[in-house]
């Protein structure tokens, strides 16, 4: 780091901005349903009569702490704080009934600094390089990309792969709803002009997770009228447990950051991709680099799933910024509200920016960097009195998330729709969670699904006389995902064959020797 | 204690940025009190129908501190996005017609309804038209290593032959209707591309898989600084200022093709002419002042004043371009 970059960014202002973004995102990140794009744009109005550096270090220290914050909520009340924080919520409200939820806010804080500082470093290294990723991939990929994240339904189901296909095509049922693409006509609407955007995925998460969770509970509140322990299941097992990783954890952990954090970083790259994917296919590689007994854990309370989850969703922002420094192009949502902050600052996005404006480019991007790890320290200082709502008795933990819950909704696009929705998913979450079929997949299909018919419907449209299939078999990358599909599909069988086959030996084996 | 006290600083923040989420992303900005008359003190409220942070939203944020030399009120800005802005628009139809209520609002409102297929049959006959801000003049853009062609007359010609695909944000918009109006004039054989997200858009062009890209100057304007794109036409009876080296469709072909994304302000209908009179003569000051057209040209919006008699015939013409490709649309 230059001295010229040391002088611009550790000045007071871009110091202040710094834990500004940082606080204001821990906080915006806690409350549900609001997230990083709602963050950055409520800010942008915020940083007009702001110079661009400390203006810029703001919001981006605005993003990466919002995610990282709605793991608090996602691990401690089953409740993401945001999308990007979902598949955390799987594994780590598990943890905290089990009166680990401290342990589990220490994996997700360690990994999304991981995560996050990842991303920081390839955008400073190798920003350039790595855009031209995105170049290369166009609606037949990204079509691809949907179809091989939904085949990462089969992962989340569970024990059950067949509830978790019904699960799964559910969500697919609720992408169709809002206009068509390619056609713009309006389906499952009934007229309603809020439901030309389709369903909103903020409130559908916030009932299939949150709303149905909450109702669970107020069924065991039963009889008794209330009872007095929080969500920790035995309330004689107090909740402790280290924050940090040991050493011999990180062994575990490090390897899975590092695969998610690459992961979470191409994601991040794509514009077409969304940042809200990164989490599932940090959480899906986490579980497959795990074996005996750490796979076992997944659904149920696996550390290593928090900490593919959180490495990934950090990373995406890290990698959101390298198109949009670089080619002006928003890898995310958030990026993309950014790209006009960019812009109120006179701050051009492109090649050229790293050699005409690197006093300003290159502060920021340390600012980003430097962030990631006060955000942490705000963690460490927050993290064990924020853990003690594991054991807040329910009866005062269930109205104010429910509460939460529906200010969340209704801040995403300020319509009462959409907290009718949340109230609606909440039912069918709580009605699909007692018949036992997993909620993660409807979450899924239903980020997938309209890109899948998107990308779809951009492919036909651009074929040029091709055939459809002529078209996919004319791009390498489609046949590098279509094997990816195709091994992802035939995997379980190879594993089930392989386990009955071991099973089979080692009975033959107790046969022979009995 | 100093971490208690640190807790509660924290707190403090957290409880005081929700209340400006609330209000659905406001912005407040004060004005000095300097003004006898209306509106008497009260607060006006802009409502904008896109997501805060777009170059819609970021025209209104601009022109902010103008308004408020002009008006003698404090201004909120609210965005209420949805619908393609018939969210924002129909929520606020039926508002008092007391000024206090403006509606920001874009010429697709008129043909939009148009499509069989679309609830609404409201159109800018049912609001109150103020003045034009902003007209975004649709352009067409190559990547700038594409060996094919190097001019638009090129593109023509190329295009009368051979299947060229163009990038577009949805159908039913500017972006794409310029196709279609295209192909019904010069006999070309371009194909909208549908990709929602822009910077995919973008991407998918520079990149190669798709031949050219169709959106405003705006939104074209960064990566045509950058030497990813570039530009070969505009839809405007003239020459840009923020491109003037870029011809006309009317220079090149000599048939007259206009398409533009024109933003400006209406309000509830019904309300009294002399306030209405008022507030246009408040806007059309702001909106000229030069020093906000210098800041807007850097972000590459181009300002054009229109009254409100001049802004409806805006409509109209976009409405009137839209029934000639009706059957193209599939409408």
């Amino acid at each position: 780091m230059s001295l010229s970059i040391l002088s611009v960014l550790f000045t007071p202002s871009v110091l202040l901005a710094m834990f500004a973004g940082v606080v204001i995102g821990m906080f915006i990140g806690i409350l549900p349903g609001l997230g990083a794009t709602m963050a950055i744009s409520l800010m942008i109005p915020v940083t007009f009569g702001m110079q661009p550096v400390p203006a810029i270090v703001l919001l981006a220290s605005l993003y990466t702490t919002v995610t990282y914050g709605g793991s608090f909520t996602a691990i401690l009340l089953n409740t993401p704080g945001s999308s990007s924080n979902a598949a955390t919520a799987l594994d780590g409200y598990e943890l905290t009934k089990k009166g680990k939820g401290l342990q589990a806010i220490g994996v997700a804080s360690v990994s999304s600094l991981f995560g996050g500082v990842f991303g920081g470093i390839m955008l400073l290294l190798i920003a350039p390089q790595l855009a031209r990723i995105a170049l290369k991939f166009s609606g037949p990929e990204y079509f691809l990309i949907a179809i091989l994240g939904l085949t990462l339904i089969g992962s989340l189901a569970g024990d059950d792969p067949l509830r978790g296909l019904i699960s799964g095509t559910i969500g697919l049922v609720i992408g169709l709803v809002g206009l068509e693409s390619s056609t713009a006509y309006a389906r499952f609407t009934f007229g309603n002009i809020h439901l030309y955007d389709g369903i909103h995925l903020v409130p559908t998460l916030l009932g299939l997770f949150t709303i149905s969770q909450m109702l669970i509970q107020m069924e065991r509140l039963g009889d008794k009228g209330k009872i007095d322990v929080g969500q920790v299941e035995n309330k004689d097992l107090e909740l402790n447990g280290h924050f940090f990783p040991t050493k011999e954890e990180m062994k575990v952990y490090f390897p899975i950051m590092c695969k998610a954090s690459v992961l979470g970083l191409l994601i991040g790259i794509l514009p077409g991709a969304g940042g809200d994917i990164g989490s599932w296919v940090g959480y899906n590689e986490a579980k497959r680099s795990s074996k005996g007994k750490d796979k076992e854990l997944f659904g149920h309370g696996s550390l290593n799933g928090i900490c593919g989850s959180e490495s990934a969703n950090n990373a995406v922002c890290g990698g959101a910024y390298i198109p949009l420094l670089t080619l002006g192009i928003p890898g995310s949502g958030a990026a993309a509200v950014l790209l006009g902050g960019l812009t109120i600052h006179g701050i051009t996005p492109g090649y050229s920016l790293f050699s005409k404006q690197a006093d300003i480019v290159y502060p920021i991007i340390w600012g980003y960097i430097l962030s990631n790890i006060v955000m942490i320290f705000i963690g460490i200082l927050i993290a064990k009195k924020v853990a003690k709502i594991a054991s807040i008795p329910m009866n005062i933990i269930i109205p104010i998330v429910i509460v939460l819950a529906f200010i969340g909704s209704y801040a995403n696009a300020q319509s009462m729709l959409d907290v009718l929705l949340t109230i609606f998913f909440g039912l069918l979450g709580y009605f699909m969670k007692k018949a036992k079929f997993p909620t993660a997949p409807t979450v899924l299909a239903m980020i997938l699904g309209p890109m899948a018919e998107e990308n779809l419907g951009a492919s036909l449209q651009m074929r040029k006389g091709l055939t459809t299939i002529g078209l996919f078999a004319s791009r390498p990358l489609c046949w590098f995902f279509a094997i990816l599909i195709v091994i992802s599909l035939i995997a379980p069988f190879v594993s089930a064959y392989k386990r009955n086959k071991v099973g089979k030996v080692s009975n033959s084996d107790a046969f022979m020797e009995d | 204690m100093r971490k208690v006290l640190l807790v509660c600083f924290m707190v403090a923040l957290v409880f005081a940025l929700p209340l400006t989420a609330q209000g659905g992303n406001e912005t407040v900005v004060s004005s000095s009190p300097s003004y006898e008359g209306w509106p008497h003190g009260k607060n006006i409220t802009i409502n904008v129908c896109s997501g805060a942070g777009g170059s819609t939203d970021l025209g209104v944020r601009l022109l902010l501190p103008y308004l408020q030399e002009q008006f003698d009120a404090t201004f909120a800005v609210r965005n209420e996005s949805g619908g393609s802005g018939w969210v924002c628009w129909l929520n606020h139809i039926a508002d008092k017609p007391d000024g206090l209520s403006l509606i920001l609002v874009n010429d697709t409102m008129d043909y939009v309804r148009l499509n069989p297929n679309s609830p609404h049959k409201e159109s800018s006959d049912d609001f109150q038209l103020l003045a034009c801000e902003v007209v975004d003049i649709s352009a067409l853009a190559i990547r700038t290593n594409d060996k094919r062609f190097s001019t638009y007359q090129e593109l023509v010609e190329y295009a009368k032959k051979n299947q060229v695909t163009v990038a577009v944000s949805d159908l039913g918009n500017e972006d794409a209707n310029v196709i279609y109006l295209m192909n019904n004039k010069l006999g070309t054989k371009f194909e909208p591309v549908v990709i929602a997200s822009s910077g995919q858009a973008v991407a998918s062009v520079i990149g190669g898989h798709v031949d050219v890209y169709s959106n405003n100057i705006a939104s074209c304007s960064t990566q045509v600084k950058e030497g990813n794109l570039k530009p070969m036409v505009v839809f405007n009876g003239s020459r840009s200022n923020l491109w003037p080296d870029v011809p006309t469709f009317e220079e090149v072909t000599g048939i007259k093709l206009n398409c533009h994304s024109a933003r400006g302000f209406m309000m509830p209908k019904g309300g009294d002419p002399a306030l209405v009179n008022h507030i246009v003569d408040c806007l059309k000051k702001a909106i000229e002042n030069p020093e906000f057209k210098k800041k807007m040209a850097e972000t590459y919006l181009e300002v054009v004043y229109y009254g409100p008699e001049d802004f409806k015939k805006l409509f109209k013409e976009a409405a009137a371009d839209v029934v000639a490709i009706k059957s193209d649309l599939g409408w």
